[in-house]
């Protein structure tokens, strides 16, 4: 054994000489990349740039959409209120049951007059046209 | 250093004693939470694998999906179990061989504590749909700077010991412990940092992860596994490695293939069209470290065989080293190029060539390094040759059954995604009955793991038998009942 090779010192610098080969590869990696970043040259690269772009976005808007958390907390929150609300018929005449009060009533109103709130208009549709007759065989 | 061996036996006990003395925390730490880890890899793997033909099994839970049990299953079976074994391997092979004891043994133990942290978190995140997405790095993002930090924080005090070893020679064994300790984080460091720190071509990130697995395969569990079973071969029958230039061209074999292997994987993918020949050669070259190294350490087990049947490390030693000659077999029937790589690139194959690497050859060689370890560190025999018996037994059946059925299964697999005028159903039905077997297979090797795992414990609990006989495996004695744990140290 040689008695001087197990010293503090030699402890000390060898702690520091594995550390560096551990890293010695990751450190000349980073090097090569960052003196290697070049504008892209290729088509493939040219693209690439536009397509991280819309990545970009694409991730942006996800991350700024309701999270499922949320929806369930607001569900929750909803929920709550709906048995102390009054229910309350909603009014929409461009849904009209055929032959109920509202569409006999518009039925009757004459058929010049325009259609309230974009209510369809009470006049019946127009009959599909029907295909000449065909020439009569000699 | 000239004294006579009588007189240098009992200071040289005294040393062995001091090392194993100042290891004992970390060591058991990392074995027994590697244990721990192996058990919950192996239940997402019953998961997994019961996925594969019942799909139906836990689908209203998203976190139980394939997609990411499956994962969940790969990622704890390398860094929960298969690191921390190595770690305890490691730490203590290293120690013992240069014959230094360690003078940082709180750091260590933390940095374990921080690793097991980490590969919780990271599993909770592939369960919770953070992962990544790249095979065996599928941690999410914030886990590899921490887990790196952690590695150095653990095996640099080895390094220093190897520099400062005792003796100028060094032995084989050291050669491979020292050469994973180093090649590891260049692998990690260049795979994360390209990976997920620049934004390349996902086609080329799809080729840096099929490399990262192999070099991780072939650059850091083969070459621990190897350097055990160099270690632990001679010390456990008393006989010496039969050729020092086997054990050399083995090993730079391996320094030199290695590196070039795992890209084969990408065959047909608009790469450089050298890139997947290239791995597929490097990977059918990687039989001749292997071989060389296993029919190097065989000749010693082989020279004396009366040990064989009696002691659990050289039996799980043994088993190791069969296993790394059929991965060698493996590695070459699985990639030619042409022939059989197209039926095996998409197939199951694949997964039964990782787990012969991972389980068949590094996890027996660290079993058998810890039933080696325990004993010596602890100061107590192992309780119960019962336990050991079935860990051996169940985990051997369980992964001849899985190995086998994956490789014979992806060759079926892979003939059947062949076959283009049959339905692609035809595929999925014909890899049902090995999947089912894999199921199985995975429950005989958790049943024979929680036998490890609450024998370790118990030997970290100090609950080991007193005795001046180890425990062996053919002892009619132990066999009997588990000898009563005995109080005082």
């Amino acid at each position: 054994m040689d008695p001087t090779r197990n010293n503090p010192v030699i402890r000390f610098n060898t702690f520091w000489w594995a550390l560096w080969t551990f890293l010695i590869f990751g450190v000349l990696l980073a090097a090569v990349i960052v003196f290697n970043r070049k504008p892209p040259t290729s088509l493939e690269s040219a693209a690439a740039v536009a397509r991280y772009a819309t990545k970009d976005k694409v991730t942006e808007a996800q991350s700024a959409a309701l999270s499922g958390a949320e929806i369930d907390a607001a569900i929750a929150k909803v929920a709550a209120t709906l048995p102390s609300s009054k229910p309350a018929a909603v009014e929409k005449t461009e849904q009209v049951v055929p032959g109920s009060p509202t569409a006999l009533k518009l039925a009757a109103e004459p058929a010049s007059a325009p259609a309230a709130n974009g209510a369809p208009a009470a006049t019946p549709p127009a009959q599909p046209a029907t295909p000449p007759a065909p020439p009569a065989k000699p | 250093m000239s004294s006579s061996p009588s007189a240098t036996a009992p200071s040289d006990a005294l040393l062995r004693a001091g090392i194993d003395r100042s290891l004992r925390h970390p060591v058991m730490f990392f074995l027994t939470s590697g244990a721990a880890w192996l058990a919950v890899s192996i239940l997402l793997a019953i998961i997994a694998s019961i996925k594969v033909h019942y799909p139906e099994f836990m689908d209203d839970c998203p976190c139980m999906s394939y997609g990411r049990v499956f994962p969940a299953h790969i990622n704890t079976l390398i860094y929960g179990w298969g690191f921390q074994a190595a770690f305890g391997v490691l730490i203590w092979l290293m120690a013992r061989m240069s014959r230094q004891e360690c003078r940082a043994a709180g750091t260590i133990l933390t940095a374990g504590h921080v690793w097991n942290l980490a590969v919780l978190l990271g599993t909770v995140g592939i369960l919770g749909g953070s992962g990544t997405g790249m095979a065996w790095m599928e941690f999410p993002r914030f886990v590899w700077p921490g887990l790196l930090l952690c590695y150095f924080a653990i095996v640099v005090w080895s390094f220093i010991q190897f520099r400062v070893r005792e003796g100028e020679r060094s032995h084989v064994a050291q050669w491979y412990l020292l050469a994973a300790m180093i090649w590891f984080p260049w692998i990690f460091i260049t795979a994360n940092v390209l990976l997920n720190c620049t934004s390349g071509h996902p086609l080329m990130a799809a080729a840096i992860d099929a490399w990262f697995k192999s070099a991780l395969m072939f650059l850091f569990f083969i070459p621990l596994a190897l350097g055990t079973a160099y270690y632990l071969a001679p010390k456990l029958t008393g006989r010496p490695i039969p050729s020092a230039t086997l054990a050399k061209l083995g090993f730079w074999t391996l320094a030199v293939v290695a590196p070039w292997a795992g890209m084969q994987k990408l065959a047909g993918v608009p790469l450089p069209v050298f890139l997947p020949y290239l791995g597929a050669a490097a990977t059918v070259l990687l039989a001749v470290p292997l071989a060389t190294a296993a029919v190097n350490i065989l000749r010693t087990i082989f020279s004396s065989e009366e040990k064989l049947p009696k002691s659990p490390a050289l039996h799980f030693t043994l088993a190791g080293l069969m296993g790394v000659l059929l991965l060698a077999v493996a590695a070459i029937a699985l990639n030619l190029p042409g022939s059989s790589l197209k039926l095996t690139q998409f197939s199951i194959s694949g997964y039964g060539f990782e787990i012969l690497a991972i389980y068949g050859c590094f996890s027996f060689m660290m079993f058998g390094a810890v039933y080696f370890i325990v004993p010596r560190i602890t100061c107590r025999e192992w309780i119960s040759s019962r336990f050991i018996n079935m860990h051996f037994f169940f985990s051997a059946y369980g992964i001849v059954a899985i190995v086998f059925g994956a490789l014979f299964g992806g060759f079926i697999q892979g003939s059947a995604q062949e076959a283009w005028l049959q339905p692609w159903e035809t595929v999925t039905d014909v890899v049902r009955p090995y999947a089912a077997v894999s199921t199985f297979a995975w429950c005989v090797i958790l049943f024979s793991n929680i036998f490890f795992f609450a024998h370790l414990a118990m030997m970290w609990l100090g609950l080991g038998r007193r005795g001046p006989a180890p425990t062996l495996m053919d002892s009619p004695a132990n066999l009997a009942v588990p000898a009563a744990p005995q109080s005082g140290h």
